[in-house]
């Protein structure tokens, strides 16, 4: 396994610190030069101003304060003559000079670097989401396995994760027995995980009425979470591949071979197929993670599969080659996202992830924004754990092209951009308390910028909207502006996970796994 | 007009402006137009015959008269006074049709027997319960399943899928998309070249130049490798460019190039060969899984894909057979397939 020590990571880190310090002493540094070599040698010359200095002088209002020099007496006077800039200092009529000195205003200077960075990261993101998008609608697609439809099919286990599911899980083991992959090379393994309702007699019945089919895994103890049981679950495995549904998946009949088609390639080690809201139209919240969803899968990951780059495996409707988890490390059980866990140290370890966009299953997305804001802080804590875990090592592994690289570090940091984007927030309130405003002036474009990615960039959207034209629904993309909704919440539910990670990592406390509610009924007994 | 009012005039008409996309999402909240599931449908398992399906039970029905109004209409006559243009709903033939003429009809076809017809005929989508044999030049242009042999002769055009629960035979020059069958015969059947197999020399991958171990049966070459003649290999190998298999040599595994690669005559792969540029599979090289390209793969003369016992799935843009080549399972091919005679 490709494993960095602590001291390359020290090493590393201390020259990222010190090239940021760079990045913002460098304009500091600058404009203290500049302020310098503008006042010495010119005030004692006094020369005549040019036609832009004076229009400086008379079009900027920033110029005209500063010009007003306490003991000019014209405080109130309005506009300057003309006849008396040749009485004025030079120094109060240069361009440069026209504003405060940043070396005059260290924080405000730190603060408007700072600003300039989140606005290019910003626009970073923005153009990545544009390339995906223009990659879906003009590139060549690549769905290298999905024509394979007979072959030795390999022995493989099925995990149906399963936590207080009684209303969802015969919904999964039905669709599992009904499916066309050959039965005598799949094993259908539910993990039970302590359930406190009827999950496990509706597993028992099941066993009981196929034998020989479904081979139930009830945890009675142990870690609570659902890496921690998939973990103690892979004692059960038979064959090499595992494949996951989460308990509200209802997978169709071909499902099966389609996800495990790509394992035929020795280099893959993780699956991921299309994940579509069954409940998209109960309401308004729904409709709106239908929409994101489609962003998400048909133009994102398959984006990312058209341009080689590294699509995410994603827990569920996907699987993974246990030689290859096992090569990398193993099962993680100490963390949020296990699956983004597997999927980026198989990616830093040279494994590839393949995303199938046919290979569609429905799922329940949360439908009040109490569970929804729960999942969004879930994700958003696991990932950030990954990151902070595995950004080192993946920036140096032997493994990855340099737009591989380029497209996990971006897909990595991807939970810190709301953090990013409220911190530009209120940086830019602070900057305008704080009557920068003549500083800002330079900052004009990154001001542009900013209100461009004020509404988390509207590439981002435009990802949306193509993703849903080409799934072939065209109305619902009228409610694409309320997605704003759900971007404002996701933002502040992110930024407080990152908060919450942070505090938890200060106090070492352990993370715990919240589990997302269902809606459907359960089936009458 | 002051100050204030061009204020109050600019901020309630950017307020204006961004409402604006908010009146018809407004609209379809409160009165739901689009918001149904995307349609998977749960039965669609990616089956080559799964057009014809339906249509089977569909004219099995008619057949035993269970429709009270028929949806078909039925051949009647001999095939040759038959006017297959005549009329738009699917027919159904209830014996056998053999005609030395050509067949030209322009709707869906079931027959109860064998449908044998003559140079240039031109059938849409055919279902037959026994076998379909085309004179040269014909062409099935959406899909066509026999429950017996189909025998394509020279020149003839398969378009979409073609499948049979028995054999498939393609004559030169024919060009295809998508066939299905126990076992495909592309071109002429030509003798199989003795298999080498006693005197192969073992070599272990972890030897070649460059080699990484990646697991106990998985080895990743970077950059470009060449497995000399004659050998025998054991475990799966990841090329990051071009790979050259030599002639005789085998391979227990499965092939992973993100390059090129080119089969060396009779050599033997037992696992997928996966590849993300061209395939060259020289005159009776075999390789048993699946076999997969992102642009081309030319199948020499000779060469076998799958297993009777065991078939498997072919699937290039471009496929280019050389006459006698085998495939046992589904050959897709994306863009074109033809068989070549040179």
């Amino acid at each position: 396994m490709y494993q960095h020590s602590d001291a390359g990571r020290v090493r590393f880190a201390r020259v990222l610190i010190t090239l940021a310090a760079l990045l913002i002493a460098l304009p500091l540094r600058a404009q203290t030069t500049a302020a310098t070599a503008s006042t010495a040698p010119v005030a004692t010359q006094a020369a005549p101003p040019s036609s832009t200095q004076l229009a400086a002088v008379t079009d900027s209002p920033a110029s005209l304060n500063l010009a007003r020099a306490p003991d000019s007496g014209r405080a109130d006077s309005g506009a300057i003559p003309l006849d008396t800039i040749d009485t004025l200092p030079a120094r109060s009529i240069s361009i440069g000079d026209a504003m405060p000195a940043m070396s005059d205003r260290p924080v405000i200077s730190m603060m408007a670097a700072l600003l300039f960075m989140i606005v290019l990261i910003m626009a970073l993101y923005g153009v990545r989401h544009f390339i995906f998008t223009i990659s879906r609608l003009f590139g060549k697609q690549r769905h290298p396995y999905i024509d394979i439809d007979q072959a030795s099919w390999p022995m493989i286990t099925v995990f149906i994760a399963a936590h207080n599911e009684e209303k969802v899980i015969a919904g999964c083991i039905e669709a599992l027995l009904d499916t066309n992959y050959p039965a005598d090379r799949l094993k259908i393994v539910p993990v039970n995980d302590r359930s406190l309702d009827r999950t496990r007699e509706i597993i028992d019945g099941y066993v009981a009425r196929y034998p020989g089919r479904i081979t139930p895994f009830h945890r009675l103890t142990g870690k609570a979470g659902k890496s921690a049981a998939l973990k103690d679950a892979l004692a059960y495995v038979e064959g090499d591949i595992v494949i996951i549904f989460d308990a509200d998946y209802v997978p169709g009949r071909g499902l099966l071979k389609q996800l495990v088609a790509p394992f035929f390639d020795p280099e893959v080690g993780a699956v991921m197929g299309r994940v579509v809201p069954m409940n998209a139209g109960t309401n308004l919240l729904t409709r709106m993670l239908d929409l994101e969803r489609s962003g998400g899968y048909q133009v994102d990951q398959q984006a990312r599969m058209n341009l080689r780059l590294l699509p995410q495996y994603g827990g569920t409707v996907g699987g993974v080659r246990c030689s290859a988890v096992h090569a990398v490390g193993g099962w993680h059980d100490d963390v949020l996202a296990e699956d983004t866990d597997i999927t980026y140290r198989l990616m830093l370890n040279g494994w590839k992830t393949v995303y199938t966009n046919r290979s569609e299953c429905y799922e329940e997305v949360p439908e009040d924004w109490g569970v929804r804001i729960k999942q969004v802080k879930r994700w958003s804590k696991g990932h950030n754990q990954v990151m902070v875990r595995y950004w080192y090592s993946f920036l140096t592994s032997p493994y990855l092209s340099l737009r591989e690289r380029i497209d996990g570090m971006l897909l990595l940091l991807v939970f810190i951009v709301p953090v990013l984007l409220l911190a530009g927030w209120f940086i830019v309130l602070a900057l305008y308390f704080a009557n920068a405003g003549s500083l800002l002036n330079r900052l004009i474009p990154a001001f542009a910028l900013m209100a461009f990615s004020t509404l988390g960039n509207f590439a981002a959207f435009f990802e949306i909207s193509i993703a849903v034209l080409l799934d072939g629904n065209r109305k619902r993309l009228r409610l694409l502006p309320f997605n704003l909704l759900c971007f404002f919440i996701s933002l502040f539910a992110i930024s407080h996970a990152s908060w919450s990670l942070f505090v938890d990592w200060i106090f070492k406390r352990e993370m715990v796994w919240d589990k997302t509610v269902r809606y459907r009924q359960p089936p009458v007994p | 007009m002051n100050a204030t009012f061009a204020l109050c005039l600019f901020c309630i008409l950017c307020l204006a402006m961004l409402a604006l996309p908010f009146i018809p999402a407004v609209n379809e909240w409160r009165t739901p137009r689009d918001c149904s599931p995307l349609p998977i449908s749960r039965q669609y398992a990616n089956e080559v015959n799964y057009f014809t399906h339906q249509f089977r039970n569909d004219a099995l029905a008619d057949i035993a008269g269970k429709h009270t109004d028929s949806k078909f209409d039925y051949v009647d006559g001999q095939p040759q006074q038959m006017n297959w243009m005549d009329g738009n709903r699917p027919l159904i033939g209830i014996d056998a049709v053999r005609s030395d003429t050509a067949v030209r009809c322009n709707r869906p076809l079931y027959l109860h027997g064998d449908l044998d017809c003559g140079s240039k005929s031109s059938l849409t989508s055919v279902l037959s319960h026994g076998s379909i044999r085309l004179g040269t030049d014909g062409e099935i242009l959406e899909w066509g399943h026999a429950d017996g042999a189909i025998v394509l002769d020279t020149g003839c055009v398969a378009l979409r899928r073609l499948s049979s629960d028995v054999s498939i035979e393609l004559g030169s020059r024919c060009c295809f998309e998508r066939l299905s069958a126990p076992t495909i015969l592309l071109g002429k059947k030509v003798t199989t070249a003795s298999q080498k197999t006693a005197d192969h020399l073992v070599a272990n991958l972890i030897d070649l130049p460059g080699a990484i171990r990646r697991t106990d049966t998985l080895t990743l070459i970077k950059g470009d490798c060449r497995l000399a003649d004659g050998y025998s290999y054991t475990g799966s190998l990841i090329v990051t460019g071009n790979l050259t298999v030599g002639h005789h040599t085998v391979v227990h595994g499965d092939i992973k190039v993100r390059n090129a690669v080119q089969v060396g005559r009779s050599a033997r792969i037992t696992g997928s060969l996966i590849c993300e540029d061209r395939i060259d599979l020289r005159d009776h090289a075999s390789v048993t899984g699946p076999l997969i390209s992102e642009t081309d793969i030319v199948l020499g003369a000779g060469t076998t894909i799958g297993r009777a016992d065991a078939p498997t799935t072919i699937s290039a843009d471009n496929v280019v057979a050389k006459s006698g080549a085998i495939a046992h399972g589904a050959i897709w091919a994306r863009k074109v397939g033809v068989v070549w005679e040179p």
